[in-house]
């Protein structure tokens, strides 16, 4: 009954979604597909070239390079990040004073722009490095592990404060009844916490993985691919692409297509597999 | 009830108005502008003259009511700025064209020979406007030289000295005796009190032009010398060997170690001339206002050619380049390229514009109307000229490919400073690079320049 | 047992402080820096400044004067609290409807936006550019629809996961006595929702304050730039970096990110829980 007399009302309640929806993503999402099987400038002059545009994409070397870059980046991250900030959220959740304050500590990162985190750090690492004659851009394995430090500071606070939410709302009695039956620190988190944590370490992982996916602001900040865009991922190989050099415009948007399915492809898998765990359990 | 539905259907229109309509005041309050005077956009990639153009443009807007922007992106954002620019409703009217990245933007640009602004252009600014076929797209407004800068007084000093090879720069003939001072300098650069011979070759983003846009062009010029052309698709790279020998030079005896050479950014090569901390500076006449009023005089300022060792150098003077060009999207409206063409007319003949472009800007304008008394007073350039008159013919810049060729050729020579790539990579970057990077012009605009007799 | 437990507790607490320390330390060296001249920045990174190197406010002078600092802070609150307000109204009242009618319409449009959270931007990067130029919603408060548009997804998904937590009889009451659809939205669910609202307004706000490529990208840069895109501007505008007005300008802008940290840190870290738990 409240469902039909609510129904009339579409146009306040939804319809404005929907337009702003529908310019800011459906549109773009659809036109972005097309243009990639075309050859164009803007969007006005697209000719129809079938998937010569993806052709194109599978022979530029620099991409490939920047995906496997990317892969390797997400991984690391997604390891360092998850496991630092749930260790960082088990001591924090214990009595140890001063933990609210470092608590806020390890957050604040998150909440400054990627742009500006990329050139604190180039400020710090090309310091550092200066001690060895060395700069950021020396080489692409700098520009790599620079920018995985830089990801750690800023989400490690993050997810630890995903993780300690997950541990405050454990059931206490369930970890004391483990404690009472004799079972060591070790094994209470082994065998009790960490398979109750399960759902924060799910999302979690989803986060810091489409977040390693996405890292674009802090890589244009930090080397902007140098040196010679051996320290690019695959965002910035994107954009670059349709930026910087010409005509390149389809093999831009057919490499946008192909990292979409990819996001996608990681996103829909990694649901599915923390589901089937979370119900095993 | 009924009132109600009344009341809230007004609600929701505005609500929807809102998120759409919101379309309509951001799009109306830019296209207001565009009335039947048109506009300007100019698209600037000088950023060291950017608070003068906003001068200019106030001061064309207050007489004559056309609305004049100026969006500065330097060098090695302006293909980027360009390209996204263009794409834009509200796109650039002028555009900043230089040889690089002429051929990606032929397509945008509007023929000018027919226009009354062409005529103005004298004889050198109208040889050096960019050319398709008959079509001519580009007005250039700097004609600039760039060659090895010297500093006079220290050059005396050294001359002075029991060790010296020779007692001034006027001994400095040829690149065996250039590479013999600076050697030496860099030998004694203590007892000089200096920091080394020539400034830091950073490579960095911000200087990379001084390697790539300019120093890469000597080599270029001569093998086209060679085979009587303008241009060639291919390269055999003959002087890259040259080039190789100036530039380890440069970083055998500058102020700082290869490894640290690209922390350094163009404003601390420039700060090691103006200093008086080096010698030599290989750049360009645009430096001067950096440089001076600073600890180099005017008088000490100079510049030789960009020598390198290449056979028959010697009978040359420093590189001229007429790159820096204005030109008209073609896709703008007709009313806008005419507000365009009316801005720039205004630039190259008033007496404001006149005055501004050469006395505050430093460019030597190569329209008819800039006479002597419109003169850069850059002493650069009047060092640079002198050349001619002693009958040594300026070495000519010739297209470049793409700005990604150079960024390519920079990243290459960075490599090869800090050691972590060896020669063979910039070689590369040169000779395989330019068959690339042409061959993709040719694919994405269709042509390449035409090459005509050099001779 | 207990003893035991405090001294262990002491020495964690030693542990914590010297890697907080470590953590805010690029921010402290930034600072530092901000107060250097600019030879001095690259070259003695980790000394204070002496009287050599002491340089003053001028950093912070020519950050602003450069990048036209203060103006950009005034277009990314304008683009941001526009943007968030827009968001929160719309996404809440769009979950809300989706979740009572529940037809195979509301079903549909749940979906696709479902579907928008896992597509990336660089996807729609140069059509959406394109289309908010045509329509000329390149402006700070044009940019407002294209972030309900494309942030749709999240906010309607945290917000449709609590909808379905609410008892629907205090609604049904509502409406028996006579509370017209409005009414009954804005007076009775809007404020019970209260807490979720925070959480989504907290998480777009991170978004959009920092966002650089969207507005990059889309907002006319003749005439509008957010903080981020001054900041990077300051690097690739000009042929040369300016450490020293780079210095400047980022604790500019880190400053007021700590304030509002400060002031709202209850808020933040749940407003992050419950996105994620929801999420």
């Amino acid at each position: 009954m409240i469902g039909k007399s609510i129904r009339k009302w579409w146009m306040l309640f939804s319809l404005p979604t929907l337009v702003a929806f529908m310019v800011g993503f459906a549109v773009p999402f659809i036109l972005g597909i097309y243009l990639s099987f075309t050859n164009f400038t803007t969007i006005t002059d697209a000719e129809w070239v079938g998937v010569g545009n993806y052709s194109g994409v599978f022979s530029d070397p620099e991409f490939i390079h920047s995906l496997i870059l990317t892969v390797l980046f997400t991984v690391i991250t997604t390891v360092i990040i998850n496991v630092v900030g749930f260790m960082i959220a088990y001591m924090l959740t214990k009595k140890i004073s001063g933990s609210t304050l470092f608590r806020s500590i390890f957050f604040m990162p998150n909440l400054i722009g990627g742009i500006i985190l990329g050139y604190i750090w180039q400020l710090l690492l090309n310091g550092v490095l200066s001690f060895w004659n060395r700069s950021i851009t020396f080489s692409a394995m700098y520009g790599f592990w620079g920018l995985v430090i830089l990801t750690c500071w800023q989400q490690i606070g993050y997810m630890m404060i995903i993780y300690i939410a997950g541990l405050q709302a454990l059931p206490g009695d369930v970890i004391e009844a483990a404690q009472v039956d004799g079972a060591s620190q070790g094994q209470t988190l082994r065998r009790v916490i960490l398979p109750l944590m399960m759902p924060s370490i799910t999302v979690c992982t989803f986060l810091t993985i489409t977040n390693g996916f996405k890292t674009f602001d802090q890589n244009l900040a930090l080397t902007n691919g140098a040196p010679s865009n051996n320290s690019e991922l695959i965002t910035l190989n994107i954009y670059r692409t349709f930026y910087g050099t010409a005509g390149m415009e389809g093999v831009g948007q057919a490499k946008a297509v192909i990292f979409f399915v990819i996001v996608a492809i990681v996103a829909i898998a990694q649901n599915r597999l923390s589901a089937k765990k979370e119900v095993a359990l | 009830m009924h009132s109600g539905i009344v009341k809230s259907m007004t609600v929701m229109t505005t609500v929807a108005m809102l998120a759409v309509g919101l379309a309509g005041c951001g799009g109306g309050g830019s296209s207001a502008s565009g009335s039947d005077k048109g506009r300007v956009y100019f698209l600037n990639h000088k950023s060291e003259v950017a608070d003068q153009y906003h001068q200019l443009a106030k001061d064309f807007t207050k007489k004559t009511g056309i609305k004049v922007d100026i969006v500065t992106a330097a060098t090695n954002t302006l293909d980027q700025t360009t390209q996204s620019e263009l794409a834009k409703k509200d796109a650039p009217t002028i555009l900043s064209i230089g040889m690089d990245n002429f051929p990606k933007f032929k397509k945008y640009l509007l023929p000018i020979q027919d226009t009354d602004v062409y005529k103005l252009l004298d004889k050198n600014g109208r040889e050096y406007s960019m050319k398709d076929g008959s079509d001519s797209f580009t007005f250039p407004f700097a004609a600039e030289y760039y060659g090895i800068i010297y500093n006079k007084k220290i050059i005396n000093e050294y001359g002075a000295k029991p060790y010296a090879v020779v007692k001034g720069v006027d001994e400095i003939k040829d690149y065996a005796t250039l590479k013999k001072v600076v050697t030496s300098i860099q030998e004694h650069k203590d007892d000089l009190g200096l920091q080394g011979a020539v400034t830091t070759p950073s490579v960095d983003a911000s200087d990379e032009h001084r390697f790539v846009s300019h120093m890469s062009r000597i080599p270029l010029y001569y093998e086209y010398r060679d085979s009587n052309t303008t241009f060639k698709p291919e390269l055999k790279g003959t002087y890259l060997k040259n080039y190789k020998d100036l530039f380890d030079l440069e970083v055998a005896s500058s102020p700082s170690s290869p490894k640290t050479a690209s922390n350094k950014t163009y404003d601390d090569c420039v700060a090691e001339f103006s200093q008086g901390q080096v010698a030599f500076f290989p750049e360009g006449v645009w430096a001067y206002p950096l440089i001076r009023n600073n600890k180099v005089a005017d008088e000490d300022m100079g510049m030789l050619p960009y020598w390198m060792g290449i056979p028959g150098e010697e009978k040359m003077g420093p590189a001229s380049v007429y790159d820096a060009s204005w030109a008209i999207n073609k896709k703008t409206s007709k009313a806008n390229q005419e507000a365009s063409l009316k801005f720039i007319k205004w630039m190259v003949t008033s007496e404001e514009g006149k005055k501004t472009l050469s006395h505050k800007m430093s460019f030597s304008v190569p329209f008819s109307a800039f006479s002597d008394k419109y003169q850069p007073n850059n002493v650069l350039t009047l060092s640079a000229r002198a050349y001619e008159k002693q009958g040594k013919p300026l070495v000519r810049s010739f297209n470049l490919p793409s700005t990604q060729w150079g960024d390519n050729l920079a990243n290459a020579l960075l490599e090869y400073t800090q050691g972590t790539k060896d020669w063979n990579n910039v070689e590369h970057s040169y000779i395989d690079g330019w068959q690339k990077d042409w061959k993709l012009v040719k694919q994405t605009t269709g042509a390449l320049p035409t090459a005509t007799k050099l001779h | 047992m207990n003893k035991g437990t405090f001294r262990h507790g002491r020495l964690w607490t030693v542990f914590f402080s010297l890697v907080s320390l470590l953590w805010i330390y690029p921010l402290i060296l930034v600072i530092v820096n901000s107060f250097k001249k600019k030879a001095y920045i690259s070259t003695e990174t980790f000394s204070l400044p002496n009287a050599e190197s002491y340089a003053g406010l001028e950093n912070y002078r020519r950050g602003i004067e450069r990048t036209n600092l203060l103006v950009s802070f005034g277009w990314t609150i304008i683009l941001t609290v526009g943007s968030v307000l827009l968001i929160l109204l719309c996404t809440s009242m769009c979950a809300w409807w989706i979740v009572r009618v529940n037809n195979k319409f509301a079903k549909l449009i749940y979906v696709l936006f479902l579907f928008n959270m896992i597509v990336p931007f660089q996807m729609i990067m140069f059509p959406l550019s394109k289309i908010t130029d045509m329509l000329g919603l390149n402006t700070p408060w044009g940019l407002w629809v294209i972030y309900l548009g494309f942030g749709a997804g999240l906010a309607v998904f945290i917000f449709t996961g609590a909808v379905k937590s609410l008892p629907m009889e205090v609604e049904e009451s509502a409406m028996i006595d006579g509370a017209s659809v409005p009414q009954t939205f804005f007076r009775i669910i809007l404020p019970m929702m209260k807490p979720t609202v925070m959480s989504v307004a907290i998480l777009e706000t991170m978004w959009i304050w920092n966002d650089f490529l969207l507005p990059y990208l889309t907002l006319d840069i003749r005439k509008y730039k957010t903080i981020s895109i001054a900041v990077q501007y300051l690097k690739g505008g000009y042929g040369a970096v300016d450490l020293g007005a780079m210095m400047g300008c980022l604790v500019l802008v880190i400053i007021p990110v700590v304030v509002f940290y400060v002031l709202c840190q209850r808020y933040i870290v749940e407003g992050i829980t419950t996105g994620a738990v929801k999420g």
